[in-house]
């Protein structure tokens, strides 16, 4: 989204959403995706995005913006903006974690997959199905099963880890859970 | 409590990518949750390659389930992080040494059944030609003697002094079990302590003065960084939440037994009765009552005491 430079040299890309919405960029910012880097490599100026949302793409935009190297900001700015970049859902994450392993940002992934790997740290097999909205396809008997393989590793911990962090909703998702209490998330031991 | 079915669906595909990013507790949870996390941890070797083991299953894991799970990686391990596992023997340590060669990293902190000995042998093996073995963590494991570290560094090929300038080591941050995934972390953890002689975990000071003075002593590249603030913890305390050096310095009361910075203490908050404050990792110990704030246990304990 960002208006081409005045100056002639700098190599500016058009990115195109699945929404058909284009987005003007710099090259040299967006070659951040190895996925784009080679693609312009190749030749082309024009890259296709067929599989990624526009909603999603102008935040991932905003972040390769924010991670140049000529951008200027030092590591406190930039963990900040991180900080404040994955404040979504884990369903909007998906979609996120989704696009970054697709153009191949490695610093983007990481921070997404971090960030939802810690969502369920310490939880239990319960909490965990409800945080990530997991339905339990197995029986009774075959969940036993898949627990005795590993009994050693669940021993006694199960209820400690009850207590589940409620997953943040953005506006527009339609459900609302009755039940659902706004907590912060508590720092873990 | 339970969630309309409509909400409730088979794991995203993108699910499936945080895997590499998940302790080992983690993982074997999942193969509980559903089949289609099973069947790709079944199938899938590379969330085995990395195995970070921490709490809650450092207490329970011992020989027999280390060779187990590490088998998974079919000779390929290439993270091994046991923070804590008091269990795991030499034996263990070294079966699974013999069949992955290629560990990349070894992260052995807290491992107190494990002799220093037993270590070296393991290092032996992993630094033969062709080695992919950059860090190593032993703090915590007794009786490293000089001569043992000082091997540890040939074998792997370390320079004392080149290491210190390159990578930081920051007391508030030492916990932090992904630090495991950045790439510039010390090739080994621990340090001969200028002040004291015993091999441990020494720590750089983040205090701008400090940092100041370092940077000055390294450029007039003086041979010995003889910094004062730069030693083991038992030599230098620091405070638990920002890593500064605290001799000489006014601590904050601290309800639990850490070290507080006066700064720090400012903004924690504070028991409502005798004005000390937890650090971040001890504020579960918070007794939160129906009025604002909270008790520390101490006050706490001694008010149930009293209303008797």
């Amino acid at each position: 989204m960002s208006s081409s430079s005045s100056e002639p040299e700098s190599n500016i890309l058009t990115l195109k959403s699945a929404d058909n919405d284009e987005f003007q960029v710099e090259a040299s910012i967006a070659v951040q995706s190895t996925t784009i880097k080679n693609m312009v490599e190749d030749g082309y100026t024009d890259i296709p995005l067929v599989n990624i949302s526009s909603e999603v793409l102008i935040k991932i935009l905003d972040y390769l913006k924010k991670h140049a190297e000529n951008s200027g900001c030092s590591e406190e700015e930039l963990n900040e903006f991180d900080n404040e970049f994955v404040k979504m859902s884990i369903k909007k994450m998906s979609l996120f974690v989704y696009a970054a392993s697709f153009l191949h940002i490695p610093g983007l992934t990481s921070l997404l997959c971090q960030t939802i790997a810690d969502k369920i740290k310490n939880k239990s097999v319960n909490a965990v199905r409800r945080i990530f909205e997991i339905i339990n396809d197995y029986t009774p008997e075959e969940e036993a099963e898949v627990r005795a393989e590993h009994d050693w590793a669940h021993e006694g911990e199960l209820d400690d880890t009850v207590e589940e962090d409620d997953e943040v909703r953005d506006e527009n998702d339609g459900e609302s859970d009755d039940n659902e209490t706004p907590d912060d998330e508590t720092g873990e031991n | 409590m339970t969630q309309t079915s409509s909400q409730l669906s088979a794991p995203h595909e993108a699910m499936f990518l945080i895997l590499p990013y998940l302790t080992l507790f983690e993982l074997l949870s999942l193969t509980q949750v559903c089949k289609s996390f099973r069947d790709a941890l079944k199938h899938d070797i590379l969330p085995w390659l990395n195995i970070v083991v921490g709490k809650p299953i450092n207490t329970r894991f011992s020989d027999e389930f280390l060779v187990k799970i590490m088998s998974k990686a079919k000779g390929r391990l290439n993270v091994v992080a046991l923070r804590n596992c008091y269990k795991i023997t030499d034996e263990g340590l070294l079966q699974v040494i013999a069949s992955n060669p290629f560990i990349n990293k070894l992260y052995l902190q807290g491992c107190t059944s494990l002799t220093i000995e037993g270590v070296i042998g393991a290092i032996k093996l992993l630094t033969k030609p062709n080695h992919k073995l950059k860090n190593l963590a032993i703090s915590g494991i007794y009786n490293v003697k000089i001569e043992d570290f000082q091997t540890l560094c040939y074998l792997m090929g370390i320079n004392q002094m080149q290491m210190k300038q390159i990578t930081k080591n920051f007391y508030h941050v030492r916990h932090e079990l992904y630090a495991f995934k950045q790439e510039s972390q010390p090739s080994i953890d621990v340090d001969i302590c200028q002040k004291c002689g015993e091999i441990r975990e020494v720590f750089d000071c983040p205090r701008d003065s400090c940092k100041r003075r370092m940077q000055q002593q390294q450029q007039q590249q003086q041979k010995q960084l003889l910094i004062e603030c730069r030693g083991c913890f038992l030599c230098v305390p620091r405070c638990e939440e920002c890593g500064v050096c605290t001799k000489d310095e006014e601590l904050g009361e601290a309800a639990c037994v850490d070290i507080l910075c006066l700064n720090c203490w400012l903004h924690l908050p504070k028991c409502n009765f005798c004005n000390k404050a937890y650090c971040n990792q001890h504020a579960y110990q918070q007794h939160v009552g129906s009025s604002l704030g909270f008790l520390c246990s101490e006050c706490s304990f001694h008010a149930t005491q009293s209303s008797h």
